[in-house]
């Protein structure tokens, strides 16, 4: 296109040919020279003309029109301010909104790892028929190292955490327990100092760790000749071999990587099938599809090593082996709620644009002489047209800087209140780049619609009567009552899902736990003994002496923090009963606690007694199930007396002796599991190395959390009482998540429906100016003011119906979204619709009352004298 | 309004003229207008000021193309040829334009008789 550009120059040539052409023939027919010359000039016409239509024609001028627009544009924003602000200001909210969700967005689901080739690192899990769970065993890795091909290298890791015993107290880290081709996968070298050589990472080797950016800085405050130094963790010397870099944060949060250690002759005899996370990364011409094809041909090959017993109890089952990108796993638990508020965004944002096209839309009718002037001066259309665009790109991008700022700040909320697993984010680039984008399509969408409203324009009409007679039948009217249905549809959309989203957070936050949690501090203390038995008595030891706290009640430990992750689950088999095929025994919880856990927790006992004191390693073995258990396992039965065995060879059995109350162990949202609870001082299959401790106070528990540290530090030096939190803490925290979408969805949809009630709002006193000279005919011809309001209040409701109806059914249409972050209420939930769409209504009324009474209470003399 | 009518009604009239000159082979402006003007034995007078915008439009529609040569009395001039395009474009306007003629005339005939 630009190569076809002639310039101006170029074009005098040619007419300066055409005119000595011209010339020379007048001259053969006999014209003097200066004769012919003057003739043709003449005959050529006005040569400037000429010059400016054909410089008219060029593509040039796009741009002098668009400066000259601009320039007007600028100077009528200027006239009118508070037009102008409100305008702004509605854009600025919509683009706020849309950049602070993208850059969270684009932080989770687009920006890639920050890995090199990022792309090319998998997750690898395995489906196990037994546990029906995606788990790796540690073996499993070690047969795939071994026999995989086109797969250029995997690894193993895990996180847990470490005890390092700082010079000012023991501290519990976020460990990384990798295997050395971790780094290799993942393509990250130290800062400082070396990665694991090949002894570091053998059952036995030395103890060396790396240290993260931030726990060099922090901790050693960056000391340049750390690498070398020993550090103390897990009581034994380790020393420090190299820092990562700063951003390297994977497993996230960890603060030190350990060699893993496996030992891969026990771990391919499947004795005791550590748990790990397996990675790979693929070669550069591996893709998704040929990794998968691969894992399914090493899926035999991993079962065929399994020995014959597992293969019998159905452990290996169904068994899969695929993998998925590591981005997908990383953030698929946030995936759906950022699908919901990147949609919720959108809708705000298409609200916002209605918006502001019905405020350009109240201005282009205000200006209809104006620009009839312009028509009828000889401007063409397309130039109206432009002018407009102008304008709302102008507004478009005041609104769009004031937004960058909003979102600016809307992060930092964000940020500060995030609980769903949402990463820090910042506004970059990227954010600001879409910002522009879609400020610039704002500005598009709402220019465009007046310009659309503007068509089959009567310039005759409109310079000859009035401006608001003039429009009354015309198509703008259309427009904008086409805007506020889809306005008001697209809010209810949203309310109706925020609506749904409270209601659900509501329901869970008013469930009943299962027990009192007022009152209570819990934290976790470690112990270092490695039999069961020294185990249970270090901690007998903690009990008694943290119950001789003055303010302390009671105190009991417990295998699995209630809402902090569960104990164990198995698989039973109840007695005198026929066998069940193995795989589909009953799954259930099994939690071990000291006897006085329930009396700590005010669980209710439903039935039986509680475990006591005498349920000891003396005593038979005795467990106490939860009512969900008794309901599944025991139906129409008296679970008391029976007794159940998790052995599957040379049964262990153990008899219920009680009924409990439900707890919501897993979190409020999640509902209760089959669980039963055995005394630690008869559960010896398992070790009791880490406990959670639960001590219920006479007074505020916070009271208590520097008495009971004191105390843990005087028992153990190295190890600490950390995670500490009273109980009621941990039950808002387990609604963290829900609580942040909801109040997020709820601020959009809020935000959404005052705009849409201004919508209303506007266009309603618009279209009852409109009727001005209408309505004062009527009531000189003795209409009363009530009929006329109601005559406006049905137009009103007419729009709040389509609108309503649209809300609806966009609620209905998108449900499917929704469902992901909402519990315990349906997502067609009557109520919740038939409560906001009721709303909706009722917003719409009094937006149409504000203006028809006050068009009811009109003197008709008065406004007929002014038309 | 109406000056604009009549222009709209000129443009399109002179687009056709000038593709239909450029049938006859290559040709520069001048020679354009002037074959113009011979043809239609001096009734048509091309206004030059509107002939070189319309050479624009057409070269910008690729109905002709245009390069600079030198004439039969040696002079630099740009020379227009009709394009594949310009072609087409003039076979339906000119079908057009005798359907509309022959429908103008039948209108106006009974009363001119």
């Amino acid at each position: 296109m630009f190569s076809r550009k002639r310039k101006d120059s170029d074009f005098s040539r040619e007419v300066e040919t055409h005119i000595e052409l011209e010339a020379e023939r007048l001259r053969e027919s006999g014209m003097s020279a200066e004769e012919a010359l003057a003739a043709a000039r003449r005959a050529f016409g006005n040569v400037t003309a000429a010059g400016e239509r054909f410089h008219e024609s060029r593509r040039w001028l796009w741009w002098d029109h668009l400066r000259q627009d601009l320039r007007l544009a600028v100077r009528l924003l200027k006239k009118t301010p508070g037009w102008t602000l409100v305008a702004a200001l509605t854009v600025s909210l919509g683009i706020g909104a849309a950049a602070a969700i993208f850059s969270i967005v684009n932080a989770v689901l687009i920006r890639p790892l920050p890995f090199p080739h990022a792309e090319q690192v998998y997750w690898v899990t395995e489906w196990l028929g037994r546990v029906k769970e995606e788990v790796s065993p540690a073996g499993d890795y070690f047969t795939m190292r071994e026999n995989a091909r086109g797969i250029a290298s995997l690894a193993a890791y895990d996180s847990n955490g470490v005890t390092w015993t700082a010079p000012d107290g023991p501290q519990i880290l976020n460990a990384g327990f990798v295997t050395r081709s971790f780094f290799d996968v993942l393509g990250v070298q130290p800062l400082a100092g070396r990665v694991f050589n090949a002894e570091e990472d053998l059952d036995g080797g030395p103890l060396v760790v790396l240290l993260s950016y931030n726990m060099w800085q922090q901790k050693f405050g960056g000391r340049v000749d750390m690498v070398g130094q020993t550090i103390r963790l897990n009581r034994a010397p380790a020393q420090v071999i190299g820092i990562m870099p700063r951003g390297f944060d994977f497993p996230a949060e960890a603060q030190l990587w350990i060699p893993s250690q496996l030992n891969e002759q026990e771990e391919r005899a499947r004795k005791f099938m550590q748990v790990v996370q397996i990675l790979a990364r693929a070669g550069p011409s591996t893709g998704p599809r040929d990794l998968n094809a691969e894992l399914q041909r090493l899926t035999p090959v991993v079962e065929r090593e399994y020995p014959a017993q597992y293969r019998g109890n159905g452990f290996t089952d169904g068994m899969r082996i695929y993998a998925r990108p590591l981005q997908q796993q990383l953030t698929g638990n946030v995936r759906p709620a950022l699908l919901v508020f990147a949609g919720a965004v959108g809708l705000m944002l298409l609200i916002v644009c209605f918006n502001v096209a019905n405020l350009m839309l109240a201005r282009a009718t205000t200006r209809r002489r104006e620009i009839a002037v312009r028509v009828a001066l000889g401007a063409p259309r397309r130039r109206i047209v432009n002018q407009l665009a102008a304008e709302s790109l102008l507004v478009a991008l005041l609104g769009g800087a004031a937004g960058l700022g909003l979102a600016a700040v809307a992060i930092r909320v964000l940020n500060a209140a995030s609980e769903s697993g949402l990463p820090q984010v910042s506004i970059d680039s990227a954010t600001a780049a879409f910002a522009f984008c879609a400020t610039v399509l704002c500005g598009l969408i709402f220019g465009l619609v007046p310009a659309l409203g503007s068509r089959g324009f009567d310039v005759q009409e409109a310079l000859k009567k009035d401006s608001r007679s003039a429009s009354a039948g015309s198509g703008l009217r259309r427009v904008r009552q086409a805007l506020v249905v889809v306005q008001l549809g697209l809010s209810l959309t949203l309310l109706i899902g925020a609506g749904l989203l409270t209601k659900s957070f509501l329901r869970l936050r008013n469930t009943d736990p299962g027990f009192r949690a007022e009152n209570v501090l819990t934290g976790r203390l470690n112990s270092h003994y490695t039999t069961h038995d020294t185990q249970v008595e270090f901690f007998e030891r903690v009990l008694d002496q943290v119950r001789a706290l003055p303010g302390v009640e009671s105190a009991a430990a417990v295998n699995g923090m209630a809402f902090g992750g569960a104990g164990g689950t198995a698989l039973i088999r109840v007695e005198n009963r026929p066998p069940v095929p193995r795989g589909q025994q009953p799954r259930v919880s099994e939690l071990t606690v000291s006897p006085n856990y329930f009396h700590v927790l005010r669980v209710p006992l439903m039935e039986g007694r509680m475990l006591t004191s005498r349920d000891n390693a003396d005593a038979p073995l005795a467990v106490v199930i939860n009512q969900t258990f008794a309901r599944q396992i025991f139906p129409g039965e008296d679970p008391i007396g029976h007794r159940i065995t998790l052995t599957v060879d040379a049964p262990v059995w153990y008899e219920i002796v009680g009924v409990v109350g439900d707890i919501h162990q897993g979190g409020l949202d999640q509902p209760a599991p089959p669980t039963y609870y055995v005394s630690y001082l008869q559960q010896k299959l398992a070790v009791f190395q880490r406990a959670g401790l639960l001590l219920r106070t006479t007074g505020d528990p916070r009271g208590l959390i520097q008495p009971a540290q004191k105390l843990a530090a005087a028992i153990d030096p190295d190890e600490p009482l950390y995670d500490v939190k009273t109980l009621q803490q941990r039950l808002d925290d387990s609604l963290g998540s829900r609580r942040f979408d909801a109040a997020l969805l709820g601020s959009f949809a809020a935000i959404a429906a005052l705009l849409a009630a201004v919508g209303v709002y506007g266009v309603m006193s618009y279209l009852v100016t409109l009727r001005t000279s209408e309505i004062c005919i009527r009531l000189a011809l003795g209409a009363r003011p009530s009929q006329v309001l109601r005559a406006i209040l049905r137009e009103g409701v007419l729009l709040a119906i389509l609108g309503g109806a649209l809300g609806i059914a966009g609620a209905v249409g998108v449900r499917r979204y929704v469902a992901a972050l909402v519990s315990g209420v349906s997502t067609v939930d009557a109520a919740t619709y038939a409560a906001f769409t009721g709303a909706l209504m009722a917003v719409v009324l009094a937006a149409c009352w504000i203006p028809g009474s006050r068009a009811a209470r009109v003197d008709p003399v008065t406004a007929l004298r002014q038309d | 309004m109406s000056t604009q009518d009549r222009l709209t009604l000129l443009q399109g009239t002179l687009d056709l003229l000038i593709l239909r000159t450029l049938t006859l082979g290559s040709q520069h402006g001048q020679g354009i207008a002037r074959a113009i003007q011979e043809a239609s034995g001096d009734a048509l007078l091309v206004e030059h000021g509107a002939l070189y915008p319309a050479l624009q439009r057409l070269e910008d529609q690729e109905w002709i193309a245009a390069e600079w040569g030198v004439s039969g009395n040696n002079r630099k001039a740009r020379f227009y040829t009709l394009t594949k395009a310009g072609r087409k474009q003039l076979a339906q306007e000119a079908s057009r334009w005798r359907r509309m003629s022959a429908a103008i005339g039948r209108v106006l005939g009974p009363e001119m008789a």
